[in-house]
């Protein structure tokens, strides 16, 4: 009796994630590759989120694993050309993704880059933040960084910028032809 | 003490291997071409104090750079598209002579040759 009750709601819990994925993959949102370049000699250390343009609460959205091997979502001083084609080709890059936190109105499931689930899910969201505090090279912490698409995060309840202007750093989120751009300068 | 030897013998290991990867790093940077290197340069310059967006480009309601700072990715993307062998006339078949074509082209081409650099520093390791 239980067990039938458990593998029914895990069955509707795949159903909501299948039907809102084809929501997302019917709709006009496409994905766009991200490219990240840190010029500056600061660590930057966060989130990296993609959402849904359109979907309510920007579902699905995504949130980048730690890289390995850091504790969070980092790209280290100076390092450029890091790029993410798509979230299901993310651990091909420079800086690899090797899984995606991904919540929907069903809750939150870890998926493998290239879990099957992975593509539907990266064609229906658009890169929308990458929220990050950048670090000196002894690990303290200096500003505090809400670089991304505000119009994309907004659906997911963030507030991002696409110019940003810290203490020893300057930041700018922007695109070129639908390709997405996040670079970080040393300031002044 | 055969515990510390192996326990040693890792460590070791691990020193050389972190060793190796950064002069695979460095290798990387040294093997681009000048033209992939004017193109590292251009990105880069978008930070310049003269280059930075203006008041009026921050107000503006997109997320696309506006046309004066991509004008400053074009020398050097058309440059780089260039040194694969395609024309002058080709590129602008191509493109139309578009800013933000040549650009996102230019990009594609950078990041192919440094996959190949980087497969090709991992064939010779």
């Amino acid at each position: 009796m239980w067990i039938t009750l458990i593998y029914k709601f895990i069955n509707m819990k795949k159903l909501i994630v299948s039907a809102l994925v084809l929501c997302g993959a019917f709709s006009f949102a496409q994905s766009t590759p991200l490219m990240i370049n840190n010029y500056s000699k600061l660590s930057l250390e966060g989130r990296l989120m993609a959402c849904s343009r359109i979907n309510p609460g920007g579902y699905p959205v995504a949130f980048a694993a730690p890289n390995p091997p850091y504790g969070v979502y980092t790209v280290p001083p100076l390092t450029t050309d890091v790029e993410y084609v798509t979230l299901n080709t993310s651990a091909a890059s420079l800086l690899p993704i090797l899984k995606w936190y991904v919540t929907t109105a069903g809750g939150i499931t870890t998926y493998n880059y290239n879990d099957p689930a992975m593509a539907g899910i990266s064609s229906s969201v658009e890169w929308a933040m990458y929220h990050f505090v950048t670090k000196d090279d002894l690990g303290n912490g200096v500003d505090t960084f809400m670089m991304g698409n505000p119009i994309v995060s907004n659906m997911a309840g963030f507030s991002t910028n696409l110019y940003q202007l810290g203490t020893t750093a300057e930041a700018e989120w922007f695109s070129i032809s639908g390709m997405v751009y996040l670079q970080v300068y040393d300031y002044p | 003490m055969k515990k510390h030897f192996l326990l040693t013998a890792f460590i070791v290991l691990g020193l050389i291997s972190c060793t190796n990867e950064g002069t695979a790093a460095n290798t990387v940077a040294s093997m681009k071409t000048p033209q992939m290197e004017n193109y590292d340069k251009a990105f880069k310059s978008l930070g310049d104090p003269q280059n930075r967006p203006t008041e009026e480009e921050r107000k503006r309601n997109t997320t696309e750079l506006s046309g004066r700072r991509k004008a400053l990715l074009v020398p050097a993307s058309k440059e780089l598209i260039l040194s694969t062998g395609v024309t002058e006339s080709e590129l602008m078949r191509r493109t139309g002579g578009d800013m933000s074509q040549i650009i996102v082209w230019a990009t594609q081409i950078y990041m192919q040759k440094s996959d190949e650099i980087r497969k090709n520093i991992k064939t010779e390791n």
